[in-house]
């Protein structure tokens, strides 16, 4: 009998430590998130000094943890895969340099994950069994992109934003508003208790051609709003701030997955956990006959059992692996 | 070179940027200080332009630092995550401020000290009532420039990246 094929996952491309051990292709042995909210909520955003130590101090830990909850030891390990961009440059090294130090001591091989790629290989986690093609909609702090999935590992993107992501948006106007950091599930819960028609904010992007996002503009038209009208409530602001970014990604991954003849929009990245944009794009898929498919909460914000899935994809089903002088990326894209 | 611009919309904004990009040289820091929606990105994208890079400058908020190819290499900076040059350092960008080669931008420079006063330009932006944004740009021409033996030349490969 042929031994199982293990890979061990490491994601630290921002503020989440993470470990993963994957059996075969989509069998999750283990996925442990050091979440470091706690640490950062403190300082009002993600700290990369606290950040890029944490992961120092706590991968070892966590990669024995996940070891043991797999019940395997290093030297059944197939391969190492550990996010190379994009990402933070200090944290990144940190979680590479300690993928290739174990992939070395073991002599097993080493492979690079493109994090953006990570996340929609969520997907396959999730749903084995419904493949590409379909449209990808990655909607996180740092990231806003949508990107035709023809097949695993070939890509196409279609639109991205041309300033702030959706979720640096949530988190910024969240500032604005007093919502300590990260803004996402308490501008949720904030916008249940307000009118979203309450204030008429811009919908940015959303009848222009092409599938490129814009949110700084949003973001500075709640600020004015807020100059002129102090009193405003809270809720109702969040409200309206919330459905203007929920209905802008929801018309344009329904009108990218349409334009490309797709009948499938994955949805991942932290953003994707937003009750009301899973409402909303339910609501237009249904109308437009497009399944609109949700990975769980835990597989959609930066993990890495997603990390570990798409090393296992590229090194199982494409044979590929990288040398140990694989460098981050902090700018890589698609 | 002191002056001080009122930019009415985003285009005058991004166009004050393009007019500051004539001025950059090699090896050279700009600060860009504003509050938040003040359009410190929008000037960026500006300096971008007028450095004829092609590709799209977006918020370098969550990444810290964004780099673009154009007649300079544009290093694009934010600082409003961190809050020391130790920290800077934490994650490799010390090396960027000023830069060996190409351009610095840095927004939120005024929440790390040290950066401004080693500013070669430094931008404040500030709202006026109606929606219109005061641009003052102020040349720190008495900055003593530390000596720079390798920047003669340009066709040097980049100082190596981590």
């Amino acid at each position: 009998m042929t031994p199982s094929f293990y890979t061990l996952g490491i994601e630290t491309s921002c503020d989440e430590t993470a470990v993963a051990v994957l059996k075969g292709e989509d069998d999750i042995v283990s996925n442990l998130v050091y979440s470091q909210a706690g640490l950062h909520s403190r300082y009002g955003g993600v700290v990369p000094e606290v950040a890029s130590r944490d992961h120092l101090r706590k991968l070892p830990y966590l990669v024995k943890e996940a070891l043991a909850q797999a019940g395997i030891g290093p030297a059944d390990l197939s391969l190492v895969a550990a996010t190379y961009g994009p990402g933070l440059v200090g944290p990144l090294l940190v979680g590479l340099s300690h993928g290739k130090g174990i992939a070395f001591g073991a002599g097993i091989p080493f492979l690079g994950v493109n994090h953006l790629e990570g996340h929609l290989f969520a997907h396959r986690l999730s749903a084995p069994a419904s493949p590409p093609p379909f449209m990808g909609l990655i909607v996180s702090g740092g990231h806003t992109s949508l990107v035709e999935v023809r097949e695993y590992g070939d890509y196409r993107l279609v639109g991205a934003t041309v300033d702030d992501a959706a979720g640096e948006a949530l988190d910024k106007v969240g500032k604005l508003l007093g919502i300590g950091y990260p803004a996402g599930a308490e501008l949720d819960r904030l916008a249940g208790e307000g009118d979203p028609r309450a204030i008429a904010f811009p919908r940015p992007m959303e009848g222009s051609p092409g599938f490129d996002f814009s949110f700084a503009g949003l973001k500075t038209a709640v600020l004015y709003h807020l100059r002129k009208h102090p009193g405003e409530k809270a809720a109702d602001v969040a409200a309206s701030f919330l459905s203007s970014v929920v209905d802008v990604l929801a018309a344009k991954g329904i009108e990218a997955t349409r334009r490309y003849r797709l009948k499938r929009l994955v949805v991942v990245g932290g953003v994707a956990a937003s009750l009301r944009l899973r409402q909303e794009l339910a609501r237009r898929g249904k109308e437009r006959s497009i399944e609109v498919a949700f990975p769980p909460p835990a597989l959609c914000t930066d993990n890495a059992a997603m990390i570990a899935s798409a090393g296992a994809f590229h090194h199982l089903v494409r044979g590929e692996s990288h040398p140990l002088s694989l460098a981050p990326a902090p700018s890589l894209s698609f | 070179m002191n002056k001080t611009i009122i930019a009415h919309d985003a285009d005058e904004m991004e166009e004050i940027g393009v007019d500051l990009a004539r001025e950059l040289e090699d090896g050279m820091l700009v600060s860009l200080v504003g509050p938040l929606g003040a359009g410190k990105t929008t000037l960026t994208k500006g300096i971008a332009k007028g450095l004829l890079v092609t590709d799209v400058v977006v918020s370098a908020s969550y990444l810290l630092e964004r780099d673009y190819q154009g007649r300079l290499v544009l290093h694009h900076l934010d600082a409003y995550r961190i809050g020391s040059l130790a920290e800077f350092a934490e994650v490799g960008l010390d090396r960027l401020l000023p830069p060996e080669e190409g351009v610095t931008v840095v927004e939120w420079p005024e929440r790390v000290d040290g950066i401004v006063e080693r500013s070669d330009f430094l931008v404040r932006i500030e709202f006026l009532d109606g929606g219109a944004r005061r641009v003052e740009i102020t040349r720190a021409s008495t900055r003593p420039r530390p000596p720079r033996p390798h920047s003669a030349g340009s066709d040097r490969p980049r100082a190596g990246s981590l």
